[in-house]
């Protein structure tokens, strides 16, 4: 009997494995086509987007993470995409976070010195609180560069009715904004 | 004892993997619950039970993405913690919401399965830390019986920028449950076998006027023409309709909120002649609530919330009659003075006083405990 169970919490660790490593939100698993007509409908471009992926070192997490307001830890590594606009290069951060009870996507919006251009909510899926979509919630964030200037319920405001989505997507963009900090946007990209 | 280790070892890291499995399979698991402790101080009936702890509600969400704009959304509920064989006034376990959305486009989506009555703030999101007072407003439980859900399909999406709608025909009412005292909230049919005689259609308009207020306005229209218990009966041209609209303010730790219902049934006395339940020919009520987070005045810096709130309520389900003279008891007023805690936005511990009078005077006090979250 013993050796039984034991197989089973062999089995349990390796059923494990890929859950303990934490990845940041891949464009694909964002969906392309979603980020394709998102930077239509916010740079108004339809050029290919360039992204790399920038490995998170253990030294530089650890000493992040303690500044964090929505995520617990950090992932392994962070995706920035870079495309060409009339107004020059723009980088393009994917990222999920929870609404209620469930989880939606978004892009952060980003020019050469790193200031918020836009913060476009993706796929929500949720039937309340997709408030947080409307320009007049998006427009608090733009022009934005250091995290502590995104601050829920004092920089940006609440909408009322989206309380717990727009605390959340308010905290993702702060959480970026110190990865964007310490790593900066300008990387050779990587096939 | 090393079996149990191992035992015990494998359950832990099972039940970590299962957010984790959800998680790649796109199925979300939330929730809500509250406990309440209330105690009648006063009752001009002279009942005045002792103090009652009550685990209201225990709540689970679980939802499921199929792909990017099929999903699927449940919530299934434990009422009074336990059912118990025999016992009448018991507990009850109750599917609330289950359905599939078809989201199309932002514009147009299609939802099908129990739905959600799109009326008042309650009824659609009722999570406790959502609101004040430790029980939801009596508007919002007699005027539109909260948690109200019915089978149907219908659409959804957005008008235009900030303006969001919602349309369904569902199962309407059962024309026996309608009473002078409680309105329709015997009414119901909750999706349990639910009789298609009398069709029902209801809608919602929102919008966002600004970041800090937003404003609603629905409707609510079932037939009461056919019966199932009563099949021979001359219900014919009785029909249940409902307005209402409501709005929301917050800005700066102010927070306000108010809302207005009316409703009317046709041909009532038809109604009350089968059943004779002094259903009022006209229902009306509303409600007021003004709050004040205080711990924004002492630290602007901190998530914490200390609300202090007061909320007036006024319903009469029996604001018209035919045929009879109103009950003074059915006028009822109500007065919520109280204090909502929230250590972090989805958790809230509440306490407040209430005192509920009726026209023909009879005064009844309560204070109220709670603590409610959601996830």
């Amino acid at each position: 009997m013993a050796k039984i169970l034991k197989r089973c919490y062999l089995l349990s660790i390796f059923a494990l494995w890929p859950v303990v490593a934490i990845s940041q939100v891949a464009p694909s698993d964002v969906g392309i086509s979603l980020i394709q007509a998102s930077e239509r409908a916010v740079l108004g471009t339809k050029n290919e987007v360039i992204w790399t992926s920038i490995p998170l070192g253990p030294g530089l997490k650890k000493s992040l993470e303690p500044s964090l307001k929505r995520r617990r830890s950090l992932p392994d590594s962070l995706y920035i995409g870079r495309v060409n606009s009339p107004d020059g290069w723009r980088y393009l951060i994917p990222d999920e976070a929870p609404s209620r009870t469930e989880t939606f996507s978004f892009i952060l919006y980003l020019d050469v010195s790193g200031a918020i251009i836009d913060v476009d909510v993706l796929q929500y899926r949720e039937n309340y609180g997709n408030e947080i979509d409307y320009p007049i919630f998006r427009k608090q964030f733009r022009g934005r560069k250091k995290p502590e200037d995104i601050l829920f319920r004092r920089s940006i405001q609440n909408i009322s009715g989206a309380t717990i989505s727009a605390r959340s997507i308010t905290y993702a963009v702060h959480d970026l904004l110190i990865l964007v900090d310490a790593v900066g946007l300008n990387h050779e990209e990587k096939p | 004892m090393n079996s149990f280790k191992y035992f015990l070892l494998s359950l832990s890291l099972s039940l970590l993997a299962v957010p984790a499995l959800a998680q790649e399979q796109r199925a979300t698991l939330g929730g809500y619950g509250e406990l309440h402790y209330n105690d009648v101080t006063n009752n001009d009936d002279g009942e005045n039970p002792a103090g009652q702890l009550d685990f209201h509600r225990f709540v689970l969400f679980v939802g499921y993405a199929f792909n990017d704009w099929v999903t699927f959304h449940s919530e299934i509920e434990v009422e009074h913690t336990l059912i118990e064989a025999g016992e009448e006034d018991g507990g009850e376990v109750a599917l609330e919401q289950a359905y599939v959305d078809l989201k199309y486009y932002p514009t147009f989506g299609v939802r099908a399965g129990l739905l959600l009555i799109p009326v008042g703030i309650i009824n659609p999101v009722h999570e406790p830390p959502t609101f004040n007072g430790v029980e939801r407003p009596n508007v919002e439980k007699v005027l539109i019986p909260s948690t109200w859900r019915e089978s149907g399909l219908g659409i959804y999406g957005r008008l235009a920028d900030r303006l969001n709608y919602e349309a369904y025909v569902m199962a309407g009412l059962s024309a026996d449950g309608f009473s002078g005292k409680n309105g329709i909230r015997g009414a119901r049919q909750s999706g349990y076998r639910s009789s298609t005689d009398n069709l029902a259609f209801t809608g919602r308009l929102s919008f966002q006027v600004d970041l800090n207020l937003s404003i609603a306005a629905s409707f609510y229209s079932s037939s009461l023409s056919s019966n199932k218990t009563v099949v021979d009966a001359d219900l014919s041209g009785v029909r249940f309709n409902l307005l209402e609209a409501n709005i929301r303010y917050q800005k700066n730790g102010l927070e306000a909120r108010g809302l207005v219902v009316y409703s009317t049934v046709s041909e009532v006395e038809k109604l009350n002649a089968v059943f004779d339940n002094a259903a009022g020919a006209s229902q009306f009520g509303g409600y007021v609530e003004l709050g004040y987070d205080v711990l924004g005045l002492i630290n602007p810096e901190t998530e914490m919330q200390l609300t202090v709130f007061g909320r007036y309520e006024a319903y009469d389900t029996q604001a018209t009659t035919t045929g009879f003279s109103a009950n003074d008891a059915y006028a009822r007023q109500e007065t919520t003075l109280g204090l909502t805690h929230r250590p972090t936005p989805q958790v809230a511990i509440k306490a407040d006083y209430q005192w509920l009078y009726t026209r023909e005077s009879h005064n009844f006090r309560q204070f109220n405990l709670g603590v409610g979250y959601n996830f």
